[in-house]
């Protein structure tokens, strides 16, 4: 049951919260202060912390240090553990190999979720995430504080790629979340696993700060050494006027285009991180510098790239639904978990995976005067632009509607598309509906486009 | 897809527990080495840790019930025979007399011959006992079984059961014991779909019917439990996580 504000008792300041925030030092407590009261702050609408016992700190440690050398046989205590513990793979035909039992989807997380949850999981222990996503199944994913925190490890591998050694960079704020969103939950906290660095999640929204120019001088006042966001908020980011230089950006929730990638690292001098996650299953790979895709990071999750009839792609190359078995939330072990994504999955001559050709949905082609294009042809037509994001739709009838968020040329854009469609497809240029977290990047609905 | 892997048949089953050996059987650490050779002959990969749970079995307890193996110094083997020896079988007599007398006196006595009071005492094998027998056969050796579900299967098979010590001279409680065994390891008798195999073992076992019937209401209850623990906390906030996604 949620309380109305006026019933909700009187809440302490955030840096006396010690309820959310075991463990508060006074360096801690002060940091949070001075972000939470500089002039230029925004109006935080939420609370958060990282609800974490010195225990579970001493836990988090140790996975670190577990991280760096993955138990081989990983995968056939994660697999017993599943058919003793979790209801609703208890009933799977486990005499067949790994590869023979059935998949998973987020529908049937969304269904009947409480059958996934293992019964050695204690519930009052239980925090939960909600998720929104594209494929129509909103979803609480269960989790534990630990296991939020257990991100920060992932990170830190990540940005180890970059050649960027989180505990060694100094500052008092560690990250800071931009959004860019009507209403958002927003709030400042500190992370005892990262040196007492603060965390502010923010909304750049202009409503919720002082003035629209405070934002910008916020950001150069806490200097936080990472920002991560969508690429529709780091767009937003863009169009702000501060001089601080983060040691690097993540980027989440949607396909970061190059020529916005490009626009980031021209101006901020650092690395800027292309980020796979999801709510489900967090970090699962990231951009490492090579420029061979996205690298798998997490060294107990199992990637499978499946077809359409759930049968794992003949040639690496050949993309398909990334499927998930592993993870590190306890909470929800996923065992060939169908993402709802597509890539194709490969491997470099020293063993790292990277997925590439990485897109929210299932291929989708386009008909065009000469044949059929292919929704990565398009990523490829559109990339000149810069556009922070678009999405491009066939109607049953071959006519086609980009709706862009950007500034881009629209008669340049129009031309492009004309060209490549020819005759007897008209192309519409529109604005992007900012409203969903996530959007469909490629939709159709011509006769076949899903056939290819 | 088929849940359940196929077993062996019912009449190869049935045939084998009959052929359950008089020879006295196994005890204490006898009984856990036995067990332990089982479960691994039928599933290689069985780890110390999942054997563990066997050791904890009342019957496999060393020193609580008579083994076939007795360690004995010298001195203490020979001070037992020589009380042996000195037996008295006319003492004995007399004694078994007197014992005779008090029971006539009380209309007891001759009720039982010898040889009856010793069929009717001699208790029948334990399920666990029978069970082991049963998955010793060959025709388990070709199925993928867990040590997890032989070990689960094994330390609960004398309570699987109404009766602790079934007659494997009675069919219906023969027919229960397999298949309670064949259940517990996700197998089904040949020749059977997975539906059948289900319902003939809730045909021929209470127990199971009553396990089936709580096992649903507990996997309710938690269900519910872990629905109202995310419905208050998504009222609240969750832990910090520094990206969206």
């Amino acid at each position: 049951m949620t309380m109305n504000p006026d019933q909700r008792p009187l809440e302490v300041a955030p840096w006396v919260d010690t309820d959310r925030l075991p463990g508060l030092t006074p360096r801690a407590a002060a940091r949070l202060r001075q972000c939470l009261e500089h002039p230029a702050a925004p109006r935080f609408t939420g609370r958060s912390g990282h609800r974490l016992t010195a225990q579970a700190v001493r836990q988090l440690h140790a996975d670190k240090a577990a991280m760096q050398q993955p138990d081989p046989r990983w995968m056939a205590t994660f697999l017993a553990h599943c058919r003793q513990q979790v209801p609703h793979y208890r009933h799977y035909p486990w005499h067949n190999d790994v590869s023979a039992l059935p998949t998973t989807n987020r529908h049937d997380l969304s269904r009947n979720l409480t059958a996934f949850v293992p019964d050695d999981i204690d519930p009052a222990q239980l925090i939960a995430y909600e998720t929104s996503g594209t494929t129509g199944h909103p979803l609480t994913v269960p989790s534990l504080p630990l296991v939020a925190a257990r991100y920060h490890c992932f990170h830190e591998r990540i940005l180890s790629w970059h050649s960027i050694d989180l505990q060694s960079l100094s500052g008092d704020t560690g990250v800071m979340l931009v959004g860019d969103q009507q209403r958002c939950f927003t709030y400042a906290s500190v992370l005892p696993y990262w040196d007492d660095k603060v965390l502010l999640k923010t909304n750049l929204n202009p409503a919720d700060w002082p003035e629209p120019d405070a934002r910008g001088r916020y950001i150069d006042a806490c200097k936080p050494l990472l920002i991560t966001g969508d690429p529709r908020s780091l767009s937003t980011l863009l169009s702000l006027a501060f001089s601080h230089r983060p040691a690097a950006i993540l980027s989440t929730s949607m396909t970061l285009l190059q020529g916005l990638k490009d626009r980031l690292v021209q101006r901020f001098q650092c690395p800027v991180i292309n980020l796979y996650s999801m709510n489900e299953a967090g970090p699962i790979a990231a951009d490492d510098g090579s420029g061979n895709g996205l690298r798998l990071v997490q060294s107990t999750l199992r990637v499978e790239i499946l077809d359409r009839q759930g049968k794992p792609v003949i040639t690496p190359t050949d993309r398909g639904e990334i499927t998930l078995t592993g993870g590190f939330n306890p909470c929800l072990p996923l065992l060939r978990y169908r993402t709802g994504d597509y890539a194709s999955l490969t491997e470099d001559a020293q063993g790292r995976r990277y997925l590439q050709q990485l897109d929210g949905r299932p291929p989708v082609r386009y008909k065009t005067a000469r044949g059929w294009l292919n929704n990565v042809d398009i990523t490829h037509l559109l990339q000149p632009f810069g556009l922070a994001q678009y999405q491009l739709h066939q109607d049953q009838h071959g006519g086609l509607t980009l709706g862009v968020l950007g500034d881009a040329d629209r008669a340049d854009l129009e031309r492009a598309l004309s060209n490549a469609f020819g005759s007897g497809f008209p192309v519409r240029i529109g604005r992007l509906q900012p409203k969903a977290d996530k959007l469909i990047q490629y939709t159709s609905h011509y006769p076949g486009a899903h056939n290819g | 897809m088929s849940e359940m892997q196929c077993g062996p048949s019912m009449h190869l089953l049935h045939q084998r527990l009959l052929a359950y050996p008089e020879s006295p059987s196994p005890r204490g650490l006898d009984l856990l080495a036995l067990l332990h050779d089982l479960v691994r002959r039928l599933d290689s990969e069985a780890t110390p840790d999942a054997l563990a749970a066997l050791a904890g079995l009342p019957l496999c307890q060393a020193g609580t019930v008579e083994s076939t193996v007795v360690d004995l110094d010298e001195a203490e083997f020979a001070r037992l025979y020589q009380q042996y020896e000195n037996l008295d079988a006319a003492a004995l007599d007399t004694l078994e007399q007197e014992t005779r007398t008090a029971l006539d006196q009380h209309g007891l006595a001759n009720i039982n011959t010898p040889d009856q009071l010793k069929a009717e005492t001699a208790e029948p094998p334990s399920a666990l006992l029978q069970m082991t027998w049963l998955l010793a056969d060959d025709a388990f050796t070709g199925a993928t079984l867990f040590a997890s579900d032989l070990v689960s299967l094994l330390c609960s098979a004398d309570t699987l059961m109404a009766q602790a010590h079934p007659n494997r001279q009675d069919e219906d409680q023969r027919e229960e014991l397999i298949r309670l065994a064949l259940n517990g390891l996700r197998l089904k008798a040949q020749g059977e779909t997975d539906r059948q195999a289900r319902d003939r073992l809730l045909m021929v076992s209470s127990t199971e019917r009553a396990r089936v019937v709580a096992a649903s209401r507990a996997a309710e209850e938690r269900a519910e439990a872990i629905r109202q623990a995310l419905a208050e906390q998504r009222a609240r906030e969750a832990a910090d996580k520094y990206t969206r996604e």
